[in-house]
């Protein structure tokens, strides 16, 4: 028998023999981390929830599908990122749409001031707001987990190329409003 | 770039002794181009939502066990495309029942010989003369209405 914590591959050819524990092992493993991804991209908290249950659920779904020699959490964000740029999507349409109907001052802003129960009340959402879904995406995954270009490119379903300059224009424009933040702050 | 993949090279391939890790770190302490990369880092990771951020998490487990079970929430059990059918069969019901069930000549007209017999005809509200050709295989029968001409009288 072999001692310390199951890796999550063991977790998930476990899950796969029926074992539903070993996937609550691992929902478990990675709930923080997925609502933090979740969030920095959609920038709601309740949104965020709403996406991370999805994705175990879709997860779960298609375990069968998941090829072992690749990392589950690799593939567990692309599918939570994956969805939370379609919820992003959606939203953008539906306020295109609306938008032919309602006058420019009554648009909803690029990202909704929601309350975000939960969150450190430091932190500042609106800054995020600022960047593009999949820059927030590249500089979440470059900063908070370590990922390299390819790993963010994986994620996002681009070349690694493409990855690299969303990173970039991720870490410039960040640069720039902290800038301007401290400029005004002075 | 390629500056900073040489350290992370040899951090991971080289046996990780004291010694090379006090190099290490004294060369990223020193180094003004891993300097900046970490304080990029630092910042970014200042402007974005941590795990650490979070309060408590919600547990996804029960939410997830629920709709494993059960329909989705919010989607109404099996209405799908079965409206669609309902309407379709009842429709396909309606004409079926016309057909059999439309009333049929009475019997006395049917054993009179009498196959059809035209008693007036109007035709743009004026009336009109009628003609009734039969074929001689009496199979089919036709029916001719013109209009009245002026002066006639039917």
């Amino acid at each position: 028998m072999k001692d310390g914590p199951m890796t999550d591959n063991e977790l998930v050819q476990s899950s796969l023999k029926g074992n539903m524990e070993s996937y609550r092992t691992l929902m478990n493993r990675y709930r923080e981390q997925a609502m933090a991804l979740a969030l920095n991209i959609l920038a709601n908290y309740q949104d965020a929830e709403d996406a991370c249950q999805e994705a175990f659920l879709k997860a779960f779904q298609n375990l069968d599908r998941f090829d072992l020699e690749r990392s589950f959490k690799t593939w567990f964000y692309v599918l939570l990122s994956r969805l939370c740029l379609d919820q992003i999507r959606k939203k953008n349409r539906f306020r295109h749409f609306v938008g032919r109907f309602l006058s420019g001052n009554m648009m909803p802003a690029a990202v909704p001031e929601a309350s975000n129960p939960g969150l450190h009340p430091q932190l500042e959402l609106k800054l995020l707001g600022r960047l593009r879904p999949k820059e927030r995406t590249a500089i979440f995954l470059w900063s908070q987990e370590g990922y390299s270009g390819s790993e963010i490119a994986t994620v996002l379903g681009c070349s690694p190329k493409t990855a690299h300059v969303h990173l970039f224009r991720a870490r410039t424009r960040l640069k720039a409003i902290l800038k301007e933040e401290m400029n005004e702050s002075h | 770039m390629n500056h900073t993949r040489w350290v992370q090279v040899l951090i991971r391939f080289l046996p990780f002794r004291s010694s090379l890790s006090a190099r290490a770190r004294r060369h990223l302490e020193q180094c003004p181009e891993c300097l900046g990369r970490m304080a990029d880092i630092r910042e970014a990771r200042a402007s974005t939502v941590s795990r650490h951020d979070l309060g408590e998490v919600e547990d996804f487990w029960p939410q997830f066990v629920l709709r494993l079970e059960g329909p989705k929430p919010g989607k109404p059990i099996g209405l799908g495309w079965s409206w669609a059918v309902g309407i379709a069969g009842l429709l396909a019901l309606t004409i079926v029942g016309l057909f059999f069930l439309s009333p049929s000549p009475p019997q006395e007209v049917l054993s009179s010989g009498v196959k059809l017999r035209i008693n007036y005809v109007r035709m743009y509200e004026e009336p009109g003369q009628a003609f009734i050709f039969h074929t001689q295989d009496a199979n089919s029968t036709f029916v001719w209405v013109e209009k009245q001409k002026t002066g006639e009288v039917l």
